[in-house]
C-alpha cells in the first residue's frame, strides 16, 4: 500500500492521539472534555508563579499586545548570508537588491525591539 | 474608588465581563478588568506554561500568550456569551473554555505572525461556539490511553518531542496534505533552530510518530490501527 503525505508523517496517528495530546496539555484543549482532563492534571502539578513583569493588569494593558523577539534565520536571511559570503569571497559588490533585504531586515527588527 | 473596587469583587465572572466591556466607562472597566485579572491569572499560566512547556522559546512564548490573551480579553469581553446558562459551576466551565481557546488562538498568531491569516475579531468571538460544537464530536480519552500516549512522547529526545508535538499542533484531520498544513515559516523555523533543512524535519516527524505508535502497540496491544 502507498501511503500519501498524511499517512507517511503522521505515521497513522490521527484524531484520537490529537486528543489525547490536548487532554495532557501538550496542546490547547478543544473541547470540554479535553479542558477537563488537562485542569485535572493541572491540579496535580506544583503551581507556577507567575512572573513579576505580568503581575500588574494595568501594566499588561499599557504594553498592549507583544511579538515573539526571538527570530531566528528564515529562507530569506540564509540567502542573504550566502550572498554576502559569495560578495566577499569573490570580492564583488553587493547587489541592490541584497542591501535592500537587508535594510528591510533590520528596519523589521528595530520595529519588534520598538514594539518590546 | 475603593467602593467601586469593593462592589465589583462580589459580582459574578460573567458579569465582570460585562463591565469590562463598558468602554464609556474607563474606571469601572479597569477595575474590573484587575479583579478579572486576580480571579484568573492563576488558571491561565498554569494552563499556558504546562501547553508552551515543550516550545523552545517556553517562557518567552507564555509570557506573550498570558499578555496577549488577556489584552484580548479586554477587547472582546463582550463574546463571552453564557447561552442561559445559570448553574455557576457550568458557567465557570465555559469560562474556563473560552479563555483556553483565546490563549490557543493568541499561540497561534504569535507563531504565525507574519502570515496574519486568522481574523481576530471572528475568530475570538466563536471561541466559545467552537468548543461547544467540539464537544459534540469528543471521545473521552481513557487514563490507560493517556498514561501510554505520556510515556510514549517523553521517549522521544527533546528535539523530536519539540518537532513533533509542533507537527500536531497543525494537524486537521482530512484537512487535505498534513504536511501542506504545516506552515512553510514553522518548517522554516523548525530547520533553522536545529540546524537541518526541510526534508530532515519531515523525517523526524515521520521517525518520532512511527516510533508513538510502536511503543502504543507495544503499551496496549489491541489498540487500534485508526487512532
Amino acid at each position: 500500500m502507498i501511503l500519501d503525505d498524511n499517512e507517511t508523517l503522521s505515521g497513522g496517528l490521527g484524531p484520537e492521539f490529537q486528543s489525547a495530546l490536548r487532554s495532557l496539555g501538550y496542546l490547547f484543549p478543544e473541547n470540554p472534555e479535553e479542558l477537563d482532563d488537562l485542569m485535572t492534571k493541572i491540579t496535580q502539578l506544583p503551581k507556577k508563579p507567575l512572573p513579576p513583569e505580568l503581575q500588574d493588569p494595568m501594566q499588561l494593558l499599557a504594553q498592549g499586545r507583544v511579538k515573539l523577539t526571538k527570530i531566528y534565520n528564515l529562507g530569506a536571511d540564509r540567502t542573504i548570508q550566502e550572498n554576502l559570503a559569495q560578495a566577499a569571497r569573490d570580492g564583488k559588490e553587493i547587489p541592490d537588491e541584497i542591501l535592500k533585504l537587508m535594510e528591510d531586515d533590520r528596519k523589521k527588527a528595530e520595529d519588534i525591539k520598538r514594539n518590546d | 474608588m475603593s467602593q467601586i473596587i469593593e462592589d465589583l469583587k462580589k459580582e459574578s465572572d460573567e458579569d465582570l465581563l460585562v463591565y469590562i466591556s463598558m468602554v464609556d466607562e474607563p474606571e469601572v472597566r479597569n477595575v474590573a478588568f484587575t479583579e478579572f485579572h486576580r480571579r484568573f491569572k492563576d488558571f491561565l499560566w498554569n494552563l499556558i506554561t504546562q501547553i508552551c512547556s515543550s516550545h523552545y522559546d517556553s517562557d518567552d512564548l507564555a509570557k506573550a500568550v498570558f499578555q496577549n490573551t488577556l489584552i484580548a480579553v479586554y477587547q472582546y469581553s463582550h463574546t463571552f456569551d453564557t447561552n442561559g446558562e445559570t448553574n455557576r459551576e457550568q458557567i465557570a466551565k465555559k469560562l474556563y473554555g473560552w479563555l483556553a481557546t483565546i490563549a490557543k488562538n493568541e499561540t497561534k498568531r504569535l507563531l504565525l505572525e507574519s502570515t496574519n491569516t486568522i481574523n481576530r475579531q471572528e475568530d475570538d468571538s466563536i471561541a466559545y461556539q467552537n468548543m461547544i460544537a467540539n464537544a459534540k464530536q469528543s471521545v473521552k480519552n481513557t487514563s490507560k490511553y493517556l498514561a501510554a500516549v505520556e510515556s510514549a512522547v517523553k521517549r522521544l529526545s527533546e528535539r523530536d518531542q519539540h518537532i513533533v508535538l509542533t507537527y500536531w499542533q497543525y494537524y486537521e484531520h482530512g484537512n487535505g496534505s498534513q504536511a501542506k498544513n504545516m506552515p512553510v515559516r514553522v518548517l522554516d523555523e523548525l530547520a533553522s533552530k536545529y540546524s537541518t533543512t526541510k526534508a530532515n524535519i519531515r523525517k523526524i516527524i515521520e521517525r518520532g510518530n512511527k516510533a508513538i505508535k510502536e511503543d502504543l502497540a507495544s503499551s496496549i496491544p489491541n489498540l487500534q490501527t485508526t487512532l
